[in-house]
């Protein structure tokens, strides 16, 4: 209400004050945005912590924002026969210092969800699951941690090309449920290879 | 259009003087004297208007009009004077020269029933060009609709909308920036490119609205490409007096309480003051369809604006100021993250979001205020032309919040997505020719300083200048049964973009320079029937969000790129009309083909844009020739007194002249009635009315196949009812008017409402507007 008396006063007064930042001919630079820059996927194996040959961070990161430069993707490299653990790390590194956006999901973890999708041809040679719940009862995924596991004891040819779909979706006024929402704060695909280990 | 009177009005005489001199035969003139019923005064500055011939003069001291060169046969004459009531009759002029005594009666409190025309413009009957006007009844009786609402009565008028809240018009296929709205003759400078930007004018401050449809630039500028919307206050009071009017209204379907309140007065013989002043305020929770809530398309508004005149013999001097300012909700299912969201939100057939109604607005939302203000000098010469100047200063200032991401810091879930900061200086000045040789015209020059900054989150549009000036001048011939108008106008206009990259100023100037031209010709056959014929060019330049624009548009699952090559967009615009007055009907028929050289659109690229969001369809600007036709017809039979029909149709084709290909986004055809049925006298009841409305919309199967994410909905059929009456308490007039809109709670989308793909139009609304005008004090002339 006082904004808007405000407002009216500024009127009537007819004070046409021009401050220099509001030239068109002063432009400001738009830089500082809420978003989601980079994802990072960090790998370590679950049953053996001692293995560091499997550790990897496979980054989709796209640091201008939508258009301009084209997102760079790392290829997601498994190798058979790994129980590997995933965390998720989402950056917004337009800040400074870097905002890491997955603490604030953490956070709001009871309206977030992960959904995870394999292509076809991996289907039944990598497991995924999903590690931690929040605080809705019943619990419901969360999504920011993992497991892959390429442990199987059908043999095929390697190696395989496939992708793997990262979605977020946020539950903003709907119940959370088991199903994405109609809200997507993050969408992307990684190319994964699976090879001989 | 025939207007009933409320107490008897007498035409005292009539009397038919037969010239014995007959030179040219079908050359009519007219001697009107008005006088006062009660002490047979003559009344000075009584509105006298001939509709047919879009003709406006106030009477003398002696209550005398002239009027010369009509064709004969029959001649409506309206007859309005503030404190009496309004007269409207019909005479057949078979003589050369009648006189016409009328008789006004005064009304003291009951001052509603004064027509009201937008005879401030002094331009008025100049143009050859389609005028279509709203029957300023309609406008009163539905005193509160939006602009756009009022203008859907008008053949070739569509609406283009996001939400229940946001509408704009669309003529003959033409929104946004290719039309010009001229609110109380200031040229309504906001942003109005944007699809899902409405027009920022209260919506009770005006009693005459006036279309041009077509390219008029030669007296409004570059951007009237698509055609005109005059949007006229009421007159000033022309006795003294202080008086004025509450309006108040109320809807059911989104919670509507509104009222405005107008105050007018006068003062002074010789150094004449006029004024009026008023004040609105509207509040509407969430609109309601057929089958659930909208939820967050409440609006909050208000508004305030005073104008003052003064007049001292020949000298008129006018200032105004008003004030708009809105807070309108956008429909939150409609917030999306990305393309599969919205394929998903397409698949449901109710919105994703819905919560109990109310008059909560949460983001998405938008945070707009409009500010005008205006100066006008007008001197009258003694030949009878007159030097006009005005000048106006506009700042519009849209905001618009998107809802955060949740991870989001709190400072800046309240930053605006989009801030944009517009002003705008118009200077004009004009001069106007009295009678010469039987030609009449204006001549002007007109300027505008505009500047844009953006500062919200993302820049939707860059910081820009842009500098425009004109010169023009129409003749308008007049001669017996034929009347010929040729215009033409010379602009530059230069517009520079400022963006900020790495702390170093990028400027991008764009310079352009256009000749715009109009002729047409007007011909009566015989004493009824006229044909009419135009031709206009005009043009416009390429706009900023056309060119630079670069980025996700929120709300619609999109991502637009702009143009750095853009050239002007121009169109010839011709049409033909053939009217018919008859005494019990009347008909307008018009045919017209706008030939657009590089008509500015967006389609989509093959390639989507991957985003860490998902991807999205890439939707760059292009320029190609455009063809857009149609027809309209527009009629009225008056079968008696009580009973009428009148009929609007339009049909539109739009094509791109390269591939052949329909264009995208062009307005169904429809066709819409209305049966009135009306009695001066019911019961206690004046002035009853009861009228049936449908509206038939047809679907859209002109569009270009792949390019939108659904086809367009299907058909549908709305049905309104509108009655009302006048009552009498005491001395108090109270007006009372109801409609009742989707009468049958239809379930639809239109196919130019933007919020189609996440929800339903809105459904049954039941509507009471009361106006209750009071006087403080009159003083008799």
């Amino acid at each position: 209400m006082i904004k808007h008396v405000l407002f009216l006063a500024s009127i009537l007064t007819f004070a046409a004050c021009n401050k220099t930042d509001e030239l068109p001919e002063n432009p400001k630079e738009h830089n500082e945005q809420e978003m989601i820059t980079t994802i990072q996927l960090i790998g370590g194996v679950m049953d053996n912590s001692n293995d560091t040959l499997h550790h990897f961070t496979a980054t989709w990161s796209d640091p201008d924002g939508a258009g301009g430069n084209l997102p760079t993707i790392d290829t997601l490299v498994l190798d058979t026969g790994v129980f590997y653990w995933v965390n998720v790390v989402l950056l917004n590194t337009t800040k400074n210092p870097i905002d890491t956006i997955s603490n604030e999901v953490y956070e709001e973890r009871n309206v977030h969800q992960f959904f995870y999708t394999l292509s076809e041809n991996l289907e039944n040679k990598v497991k995924l699951n999903i590690l931690d719940f929040d605080n809705n009862t019943p619990p419901l995924p969360v999504g920011l941690s993992i497991t892959l596991n390429t442990k199987t004891n059908t043999t095929y040819s390697l190696p395989i090309l496939g992708s793997l779909r990262v979605q977020l979706s946020h539950y903003d006024g709907v119940p959370k449920t088991n199903a994405p929402s109609n809200e997507t704060d993050l969408d992307v695909v990684f190319p994964v290879k699976l090879r001989d280990r | 259009m025939l207007k009933k009177t409320l107490t008897t009005i007498i035409v005292f005489a009539l009397s038919w003087l037969l010239c014995n001199v007959s030179v040219a035969q079908n050359i009519h003139s007219l001697n009107i004297v008005v006088l006062d019923s009660n002490n047979l005064l003559p009344l000075e500055a009584v509105s006298i208007t001939l509709p047919q011939y879009h003709y406006y003069k106030q009477s003398n001291e002696k209550g005398e009009v002239k009027i010369d060169s009509l064709l004969g046969g029959w001649t409506t004459i309206q007859c309005s004077f503030v404190g009496y009531n309004p007269y409207t009759t019909s005479i057949y002029l078979d003589k050369k020269n009648t006189s016409l005594k009328i008789l006004l009666c005064p009304l003291h409190t009951h001052l509603h029933e004064v027509e009201i025309f937008a005879h401030t413009d002094e331009t008025e009957g100049l143009s050859i060009q389609n005028k279509n006007k709203i029957d300023p009844l309609w406008i009163e009786r539905n005193i509160g609709n939006t602009i756009t609402d009022l203008l859907k009565i008008l053949p070739g008028v569509s609406v283009l909308s996001s939400g229940p809240n946001i509408s704009k018009p669309i003529i003959r296929g033409m929104y946004g920036a290719r039309l010009v709205v001229l609110n109380n003759n200031i040229k309504q400078e906001g942003q109005q490119w944007g699809e899902e930007h409405g027009l920022e004018i209260d919506p009770f401050s005006g009693t005459a609205i006036e279309v041009i449809k077509g390219a008029a630039a030669i007296e409004y500028g570059a951007n009237s490409i698509g055609g005109v919307i005059k949007y006229q206050p009421k007159p000033f009071k022309t006795s003294n007096g202080i008086n004025g009017m509450v309006l108040m209204n109320g809807a059911t379907n989104n919670g509507l309480a509104s009222g405005s309140l107008f105050v007018e007065g006068k003062s002074g013989n010789k150094h004449q003051l006029s004024w009026r002043t008023q004040a609105t305020f509207r509040k509407a929770g969430d609109a309601r369809a057929a089958d659930y809530v909208l939820s967050n398309t409440a609006f909050t508004d208000y508004g305030i604006n005073y104008t003052i005149h003064y007049q001292y013999k020949n000298f008129h001097f006018e200032g105004s100021q008003s004030i708009w300012r809105s807070s309108l909700g956008i429909l939150r299912a409609a917030h999306i993250g990305n393309i599969t969201d919205l394929y998903a939100a397409i698949k449901n057939k109710q919105p994703a979001y819905i919560a109990p109604f109310g008059y909560k607005i949460e983001n998405p939302k938008q945070e707009l205020a409009h500010v005008v203000s205006g100066l006008k000098i007008h001197y009258e010469l003694l030949n009878g032309s007159q030097i006009v100047i005005q000048y106006s200063f506009q700042d519009n200032n849209r905001e618009e919040y998107d809802r955060p991401p949740q991870w989001s810091s709190s400072v800046n879930n309240q930053r605006a997505l989009y801030d944009l900061h517009l002003t705008t200086s118009l200077a004009e000045l004009k001069f106007e020719h009295a009678k010469w040789r039987n030609t009449k015209g204006v001549w002007g020059l007109s300027w505008m300083n505009q500047g844009n900054v953006s500062s919200g989150i993302l820049p939707l549009i860059p910081n820009y200048r842009l500098y425009n000036s004109g010169i023009y001048a129409i003749e308008k011939w007049q001669h017996k049964k034929i009347s010929a108008e040729a215009g033409i106008r010379y602009d530059w206009l230069n517009q520079t973009a400022y963006t900020r990259t790495n702390n170093s100023i990028i400027s991008k100037p764009n310079a352009y320079a256009y000749v715009s031209f109009s002729s047409g010709i007007a011909y009566w056959i015989n004493e009824s029937l006229k044909i009419q014929g135009n031709i206009a060019s005009s043009w416009r330049a390429p706009n900023m969000n056309e060119l630079y624009s670069n980025g996700l548009h929120s709300g619609i699952g999109a991502y637009e790129t702009g143009n750095e090559n853009l050239k002007t967009e121009s169109s010839i615009n011709k049409e033909i009309t053939f009217s018919v007055i008859k005494n019990t009907w009347q008909s307008d028929f018009s045919i017209f083909r706008n030939d657009m050289k590089q008509y500015i659109y967006k389609e989509p690229l093959a390639q989507p844009v991957v985003t860490i969001r998902g991807s999205f369809p890439n939707f760059v600007y292009k320029q190609n020739d455009a063809v857009f036709s149609g027809v309209e017809y527009s009629g009225k039979i008056n079968w008696s007194k009580s009973w009428n029909l009148s009929a609007q149709a339009g049909l539109l084709y739009a094509i791109n002249a390269d591939n052949n290909l329909p264009l995208i986004f062009i307005p169904a055809n429809r066709v819409s009635l209305m049966l009135t049925y009306q009695k001066e006298e019911f019961w206690k009841l004046n002035d009853v009315y009861i009228q049936f409305a449908p509206t038939f919309v047809a679907h859209q199967s002109r569009y270009p196949s792949g390019i939108d994410f659904i086809p367009p909905p299907p058909a549908y059929n709305l049905y309104a009812l509108h009655f009302g009456f006048d009552t009498h308490l005491k001395k108090q007039h109270i007006h009372w008017n109801f409609s009742i809109q989707n009468l049958l709670n239809t379930s639809y989308r239109d196919y130019l409402s933007r919020s189609r793909y996440f929800a339903d139009d809105t459904g049954i609304n039941f509507i009471l507007r009361i106006s209750v005008p009071f006087s403080i004090y009159q003083t008799k002339q």
